[in-house]
């Protein structure tokens, strides 16, 4: 009788029962599509505009990639609008594989053809994560500019309805930043662009806080779980809000 | 029926370092011959979301061994609405905005005769393993984005809550797991679980609850920790009827 009550296996301490690396799934990594819209136009030679956001976009890449759990999620895409069309000048990459482009501020404002661009571009990555088996959070989509559409007004209606859907089917958060002079403001496109018909104004080209703030909410965003509002950090810091309230 | 039960639960390592609760939770009830395991991951950006997890997961595995019959009874979606009113209820009792307490929740309970009913809402994973191998029980549910999925507050709560039930026999586990360790043993992309999900229903089947709740804290520091940022949480239910010899 006593033999049956015995256990049939031979008692083991908690450290005995060890799993191998091997037995565990090898799920892809969960991704952040980050675009970023530059306005090159020439304007943007101004007070070092354009200078001014690329050093700040250089701090954003090194407090992404200082961050191992955002550096493994964020991937940046940087696309430049000047001269008459936008190109994609970086296409999706690590924070800590980024190699900034070097912009020149010159020509017209192509606005709209940027939204395309970066919609397109951002529809392909996300093909790519399908096919990959990536998971992602919701894209942003960062539009920083100091003027108004030169090209096609009709293009820059059709381009801020895409947004607006994507926005208000929370497929895209999209953030518009302008950057031009307070007295002399040429907003009204990014307006239109605006989903929520707001823009951030950047106060004294504070980029630096501007892209601290973008970083922090970046990560408040990964950290979030569901499809729930996320609260960022107020914007005072670096900027006021244009628009409507 | 017999029912064994281990379990572990590990605050994340983004949390620990900001200080913030674990907001995974899990509570285990043994009464009137039912035993139940509720588990429950609380809102990541919500304050309270943690005392949220703690009361659902508190209140479901007392519910379900008072209630066993009662719910046993019940049409399934009459079922589903009489558990979250009762979760909503308890939410209610607490000094904080019930917004403020969303969660997921997974649940398993089973009386002394095999009758078991489990429930899953939102993300994570249920695991059933017997001896022909391991498969997915419940999937998690998510948006179309990483970070969205259901909780037991949202107005549509009911539509995305599933209920299953049936009669268990022979010998056989089932794993309840948040997103969190879901990354290491549920991989997305098939919807497959990983072999460990196989190793560790083993390990309860041959060793003892406590034993194993130790090793589960053991390969979780070591092995699930450095693999997600996020807190980890896993319960393994194994049942036996006594009909399966060991060969």
């Amino acid at each position: 009788m006593s033999e049956e009550k015995r256990s049939k296996f031979p008692k083991k301490t908690p450290q005995e029962y060890l799993l191998e690396e091997e037995e565990l799934c090898r799920n892809s990594e969960r991704r952040t599509p980050i675009t970023v819209c530059i306005d090159c136009s020439y304007s943007m030679r101004q007070q070092r505009r354009l200078v001014k956001v690329m050093e700040g976009l250089k701090q954003f890449c090194l407090d992404m990639a200082a961050d191992t759990v955002a550096n493994q999620s964020v991937e940046l895409c940087i696309i430049s609008f000047g001269g008459d069309m936008a190109v994609v000048e970086r296409d999706f990459t690590a924070p800590d594989h980024m190699k900034l482009p070097e912009l020149m501020a010159d020509g017209e404002t192509p606005l709209a053809d940027a939204v395309k661009t970066a919609l397109v571009n951002l529809e392909k990555r996300k093909r790519r994560y399908a096919d990959n088996g990536n998971s992602y959070f919701r894209p942003w989509l960062i539009i920083i500019g100091d003027g108004d559409e030169t090209r096609s007004a009709a293009e820059l209606e059709e381009a801020a309805a895409i947004l607006k859907e994507e926005s208000d089917n929370k497929h895209l958060s999209v953030l518009c930043v302008t950057v031009g002079d307070k007295e002399n403001m040429k907003c009204d496109s990014l307006l239109k662009l605006s989903p929520d018909h707001k823009v951030h104004y950047l106060q004294d080209l504070k980029f630096q806080e501007f892209f601290t703030w973008l970083s922090r909410s970046i990560q408040k965003s990964a950290m979030s779980m569901t499809g729930e509002e996320v609260y960022y950090d107020p914007t005072t810091t670096w900027g006021e809000i244009l628009g409507q309230s | 029926m017999n029912y064994k039960i281990s379990h572990v639960v590990r605050t994340g390592r983004r949390h620990q370092a900001e200080g913030i609760p674990c907001q995974d939770q899990i509570h285990v009830c043994r009464e009137g011959g039912v035993v139940c395991a509720a588990l429950a991951d609380g809102a990541g950006s919500r304050a309270s979301s943690h005392i949220g997890a703690a009361c659902v997961t508190a209140a479901v595995a007392a519910l379900a061994c008072e209630e066993f019959e009662g719910w046993w009874a019940q049409e399934d979606r009459k079922l589903a609405a009489r558990i979250l009113r009762r979760c909503l209820e308890e939410l209610e009792g607490q000094p904080y905005p019930v917004y403020e307490l969303a969660s997921t929740l997974l649940f398993f309970a089973a009386d002394g005769a095999g009758r078991y009913l489990s429930g899953h809402l939102g993300d994570g994973v249920q695991v059933r393993v017997t001896s022909e191998g391991a498969e997915v029980f419940s999937p998690p549910e998510n948006g179309e984005f990483e970070n969205e999925t259901f909780f037991l507050t949202d107005v549509d709560a009911l539509d995305h809550f599933r209920l299953c039930r049936g009669r268990l026999a022979g010998r056989g586990s089932l794993l309840l797991m948040s997103d969190g360790m879901g990354e290491s043993l549920y991989e997305r992309r098939t919807g497959t679980p990983a072999h460990a999900c196989s190793t560790i229903a083993r390990w309860l089947w041959e060793g003892e609850e406590t034993v194993i709740s130790r090793a589960l804290e053991e390969n979780t520091e070591r092995l699930f920790a450095p693999r997600s940022a996020d807190d980890l949480s896993l319960v393994v239910i194994d049942w036996n009827d006594g009909s399966e010899r060991e060969a």
